[in-house]
Order: structure tokens, then sequence, then C-alpha cells
């Protein structure tokens, strides 16, 4: 559903990618430990297509369409409603915004209420919801729970287990290994630019991979 | 991608941007209290009897557009960073010409609003007959609108991701919105002073050959790391600016008339001056790029400079060789130690010292560094080049096209002249763009070897 | 009016090969580098 092969790139000196292959199948969640500078974000955005490998290639079926990308920014409009931005999001990829992602959010009483006059927790919810908004079946998450509070990281994690319920796949990255570890089916580190392990989770508990990583990236 | 598709996101992003606008209505404010301000100001300071209304009111036309624009450019990208939406519409399953066309309709159809506002005000307080010329005027004003918007809204694309955007927009912009402008503050000049309109034909002419081609590749111009596109877009600006170089040496030598007491070698003036005119703003523009890039570390700017350079180049070696061509059957003389000639000769000195400079060193951050460093002396030379000729009186003509007051330029010639001037503009754009994708191309090569 | 329609040819000769070269050039080390 999802394959690297041979990815290399730098930025200038600096190696961001270095011969980077792997497949995510459907049903499948990747989580890519790697300490800050490692090239994971690098990595999603050349799954994302945002950016062309100097080597190697990454294909993910069906294209940008099925892609949704979960991150640090909201990228949400101020002035414009919950609405208003969800609609806009969702014609961009030829859908229209389904109200039962509003009500599993608890977005319904504050969808038409301006994105700045809303409380940080309801601003991550709608993000969450901006992403998800086009049903994609292929999730890249950089970082995702980082900032979020109480019920919008149980709201997204609802969400991510129902995508791969219905065969979606997704690549999550994250520092915190403990988090990442229980949403994952495989887990890859990564250091330099390299994966330097990528095996199926196989029944290994967050605290056991978490060491496993100290011992890795030390 | 297929163009209903095209059009119809195009229009989603326009659509959006203007909503936006229209909630917050910072921009509309803006422009509201700058004309009138302007209005005001201008009418009450002049002095009614040296300066007629008719001879006012293009220019205060145009200032105000042109401001409306450059807030409308700084805007429309702005908007996007602000709200960190711009990765959004990069993901989505859109072609990237979709939101540079969006951008495009929401900055036209705001400088649109303006200028439907800012006619009729200037009508009223300046007294000018609008009115009567109305078909005409409002086809010069869509005609430059639409052709600076368009470079705008490129330059905007191109510049929002690098740090001091709204600084480095305006400052780049300068050189390509001059031209549009230029040639629409004479054509509404003219109209509004009951000029037939056979003459301000030609430069309606060029403005729609302007826009053509900034339209035509705008759409099409590649996002960082499209190489073999940047190329090709260089390469096609680069062929339409030498098919029109044929046309100025045409219209130059064919249809241009003869100036008396200088005789046919004058008309090297339509190639030197514009060729002059570019090697120092190439050099401007090397500085500026340098100082950008000692700031941000943005090996992009230090790729355009490397390009601006090489093509400054090779127009400060067209100026020192018309020049002296020119020189010896109206001064008697091949070449003569004066102020302008010896720093402009300078100036090629210190292109060729900054391109050795690049060659020698094999580090890439200390070649940008150093190159930097040469590039923003570089710019600092041109003014005092410019001015020398105020302050040292010798052999070399004083400027008759850029200098203070009006250009004591016939119309004919002056025609030609701006013509030549947009050519060289085009040509500039061109070779820089080719040679910034050829950079990217031999980084390619060496980070593979 | 002075007769020095000679020195105009030459200039406008001389710019036209100049830029046509460089144009020129361009296009050949683009290709060389796209070869590579």
């Amino acid at each position: 559903m999802l394959r690297a092969e041979g990815l290399c790139h730098s930025f200038g000196a600096v190696r961001g990618l270095d011969d980077v292959s792997f497949s995510v199948q459907p049903g499948q969640t990747l989580a890519v430990f790697g300490p800050n500078g490692a090239g994971k974000t690098t990595l999603l955005k050349v799954l994302a297509g945002l950016i062309q490998p100097q080597r190697g290639s990454a294909h993910v079926e069906g294209g940008r369409r099925v892609i949704g990308w979960i991150g640090h920014q909201p990228q949400l409009y101020a002035q414009l409603t919950v609405r208003e931005n969800l609609r806009f999001w969702a014609s961009l990829y030829d859908a229209s915004p389904s109200g039962e992602l509003l009500t599993r959010l608890g977005l319904d009483e504050h969808a038409d209420r301006p994105v700045r006059a809303l409380s940080r927790g309801l601003v991550q919810r709608v993000a969450i919801a901006r992403a998800l908004v086009h049903d994609p079946t292929v999730l890249l998450l950089d970082e995702p729970f980082t900032g979020l509070d109480r019920v919008a990281a149980e709201a997204l994690r609802r969400l991510l287990g129902n995508v791969m319920k219905q065969g979606g796949a997704s690549v999550l990255v994250t520092h915190n290994v403990e988090e990442g570890t229980e949403l994952a089916t495989d887990v890859a580190f990564m250091r330099a630019g390299r994966f330097v392990h990528f095996a199926p989770r196989a029944g290994r508990g967050p605290g056991q991979v978490a060491e496993e990583y100290r011992n890795a990236i030390a | 991608m297929r163009s209903p598709d095209l059009l119809r996101h195009a229009w989603t992003v326009a659509s959006k941007d203007l909503l936006v606008e229209f909630r917050s209505r910072t921009a509309i404010l803006s422009v509201a209290v700058f004309v009138v301000l302007v209005l005001v100001v201008f009418n009450f300071g002049r002095d009614a009897t040296a300066v007629s209304n008719v001879d006012l009111a293009p220019s205060i036309l145009w200032v105000t557009f042109t401001f409306a624009a450059i807030l409308a450019l700084n805007r429309a990208f702005q908007l996007e960073l602000e709200n960190q939406a711009l990765e959004g519409l990069l993901l989505a399953p859109i072609d990237r010409s979709s939101i540079y066309l969006g951008k495009l309709i929401a900055n036209l159809v705001f400088v649109s609003t303006i200028e439907v506002i800012g006619v009729p005000l200037v009508a009223l307080f300046f007294n000018v007959p609008v009115i009567q010329y109305l078909g005409p005027l409002v086809l010069t004003i869509a005609l430059a609108t639409v052709g600076f918007v368009a470079i705008g809204t490129l330059f905007s694309a191109m510049t929002v991701r690098t740090r001091f955007a709204e600084l480095l927009l305006p400052v780049l912009l300068l050189p390509f919105m001059i031209l549009p402008l230029s040639w629409a503050v004479l054509a509404t000049g003219r109209l509004l002073a009951g000029r037939p309109l056979s003459e301000i034909a030609g430069w309606l002419n060029m403005l729609a050959v302007y826009d053509f081609v900034f339209h035509s590749c705008g759409p099409s111009f590649p996002g960082d790391g499209e190489r073999m596109r940047m190329l090709q877009v260089g390469r096609w600006i680069t062929a339409v600016g030498l098919v029109l170089l044929a046309g100025v040496y045409v219209r130059a030598l064919a249809y241009t008339p003869v100036e008396a007491s200088q005789g046919l070698a004058q008309k090297i003036f339509y190639l030197h001056v514009p060729a002059a005119i570019w090697a120092e703003t190439a050099m401007v523009l090397v500085g500026l790029a340098s100082v950008f890039y000692l700031f941000t570390k943005d090996q992009r700017l230090d790729r355009f400079a490397a390009a601006s350079a090489e093509v400054g180049t090779i127009f400060c070696a067209i100026v020192l060789t018309s020049g002296p061509i020119w020189g010896k059957p109206i001064w008697g003389t091949w070449w003569t130690w004066d102020a302008r000639l010896t720093s402009t000769l300078f100036l090629f000195l210190l292109y060729a010292g900054y391109l050795l400079l690049r060659s020698a060193v094999t580090d890439p951050g200390a070649r940008a560094r150093f190159s930097a460093v040469l590039g923003i002396c570089g710019m600092c030379e041109v003014p005092f080049i410019h001015l020398s000729v105020y302050m040292f009186p010798t052999l070399h003509p004083m400027p008759i096209v850029l200098q203070p007051g009006r250009p004591k330029l016939p119309g004919s010639m002056l025609a030609t002249w701006l013509f030549s001037l947009g050519v060289f503009t085009l040509l500039y754009v061109g070779f820089v763009v080719q040679r910034y994708a050829l950079s990217y191309l031999r980084e390619q090569r060496e980070s593979h070897a | 009016m002075p007769e020095n329609g000679g020195y105009m040819i030459a200039a406008y000769v001389v710019v036209g090969a100049i830029l046509i070269g460089y144009s020129l050039s361009l296009y050949l080390r683009a290709r060389r580098s796209l070869r590579a």
C-alpha cells in the first residue's frame, strides 16, 4: 500500500535520508522512533510527495488523494468557522464533510463558530477533523500527540483505530517511544537518516521497545 | 491535471481567500486610509498653477493601485503562513498551478475593487474627464493590473517561505513592476490629456505582451527541486526574449527617427542603456540576496546571487563593448578615464572577481559566505556609478531617461527605449532562471559523485 | 549628419553575438549536466 525504495536526500552537507527502504501493508502501523534531526519528518514529507528525493522512490497507492497528514500545524483559517474550514479542505479533495466526523469529535455545538474563538483543546480536535475529513486510508503522523489534551488524544487514538480496522495503513513518527509502541504493528529506529532497526512489534511491550531504543540510539 | 479541475480548485482557493479577507478586513481598511490620505495630501499640497490636474492624476491613480496590489500580494501567501496552512495546500491532490491561479484571482479581485472605487474618487477630487475616455481607460487599467498582479503573485509564491519575505518581496518586485507601471502611467496620462488612441496603442501592446509572458509562465513555474521544469521555463522566457530582441532591432534600426546631431551611431543608445541598467540592477540584486543570505543562510539565495552575477557580467560586457563603439565616432576616442566609464569598468572587474572567487572556493558554505561579502561590496559600488556623472562632469552624457523630472526623449524614441528595456528585463529573467536551474543540476551531480 | 552607420552596425552585431552566445552557452552547459 505504501512503499519506499532506497530513499536518499541531503540538505547541503547534511544527510536527511540515507538509503531508506520499507513497505507498509493494509492494516499495519509503522512507528518510527528517533531523536531530533534523525530525518523522521523528511521521511514523512517524501512519502507525502512534499519533497522529491534526490535518489530512490516512494510510492503510495492512490496518491495524495488518500493521504491524511497530522502534524503540529492545525492548518485552519482563524477567521473562518469550523464548518467553513472543513468544507474548504474537503472540496480540495473533491469530498464533502460528514456530520458524523463532527459528532465523533464532539464539535457539533461549535460548528458555526470561528476557529479563533475556540479554546486550544477544541482547535486541536478541529485539526484532527480536518485531517480526516476526506476519509484518508493512508495516515502520516508527525508527532501527533504532542500538546494534545486528554480528550483529543483519546479521540485521535479511536479514529486511528477505525482507519486501521478498515484496512488503512499509517506511518507514525515520534520521539515518545512508549506512546507510539502501543499503536504500532511494526517498529523502526532511525538515526542520521538510516533505519538502524526495523521489525514487527511481535508482542513487545512499550517498556521493552523503549529499552531497545535507548540501547540502539545511545 | 485537466483544465476544469484546475479552474475549479483555483476558484475554491480564491473564494476562501476572499472570504477570509472579508471577515478580517485588514487589507481593505489599510488601503482605504491610504487612498484618503493620498487624495487629501495631493489635493492640498500641490500648486494648481504649476501642475495641472491632468498631469497629476495618472501618477496618483497608479500609486494608489500599486499600494493596493503590494498589500494584497503580501497578504496572499502570508495568510497561508499565519494559519500554517501552506503545507496543507501542497499536500492536497491539486495542481500547484491551482494555488497560484487561485491567489492570482483573489489578488485581481481585491485590486480591481480598489480601482473601481479609486477611479471615480480621483475623477471627482481632481476633476479629470474620465467618462469621456472610459473605454480605453478601463482597457489600460485592466492590462496593467493583470500584468503586475501576475508578476507579483509569482514572486510572492517564490518568496513565501524565505525569512524576511515581506521585505524581500517588494524589493525583488521593484525592477519588474517599474516597466508595466511606467507604461500604464504614460498611457493614462496621454489618454486623459486627449491624445489620439494611436499614440497609446504601442504601450498597450507592450503591456499585453508582458501579461502574456508572465501569465503563461506563472502557473507552470516549478516548485523547489523541479529542476527540469525550471530549466524549461527559463529557456522559454529566453526564447521569447530573443525573438522580441529581433523586434527591438527592427524597430530601432528601421522605425525610429535618426538623431540629427549624432547620426546613426546614436541608435546604439537603445541597446547600451538598458544593458547598463540591468548590469547595475543585477549587481544590486546580488548584493541584496547576499545580505539576506548572511542572515538566513538559505541556500536558494546563494544560488540566485551566483546566477544574477553571471548574467550581470554578460550585460556589463555589453555595456563595455557597445560604449566604446558608440564613443569612438561621437567623442573621437575609444576610451577615456572619466568617472562613469572607469566605475563601470570597476563593476566589470567586481563581477569577474566574484565569479573567480566562486570557482576558486570548493567548500559550498565558505564559497557562499565569501561571495556574499563581495556581492555586498559590489552593490555599494552601483550608486556611485550612477551618481558619478553628476559629481564629476565629463565627456559621458548626462542621464536623459533616468533623471529627476520627465524623460527628455521624444515619443517614438522613448517607446523604442522602453521596449528595449522590457526585452532586456525578459532576457535577465530567462538567463537567471536557466543559470539557477543549472546550479541545481550541478549540485545534484555532485551529490551523486 | 555624420556618416557613422558602420559603428551602429558593429555595435548591434556585437551585442547580438554576446546575447546569442550566452544563450547557447547556457543551453550546452545544461545539456552536459543532464547527460552526466
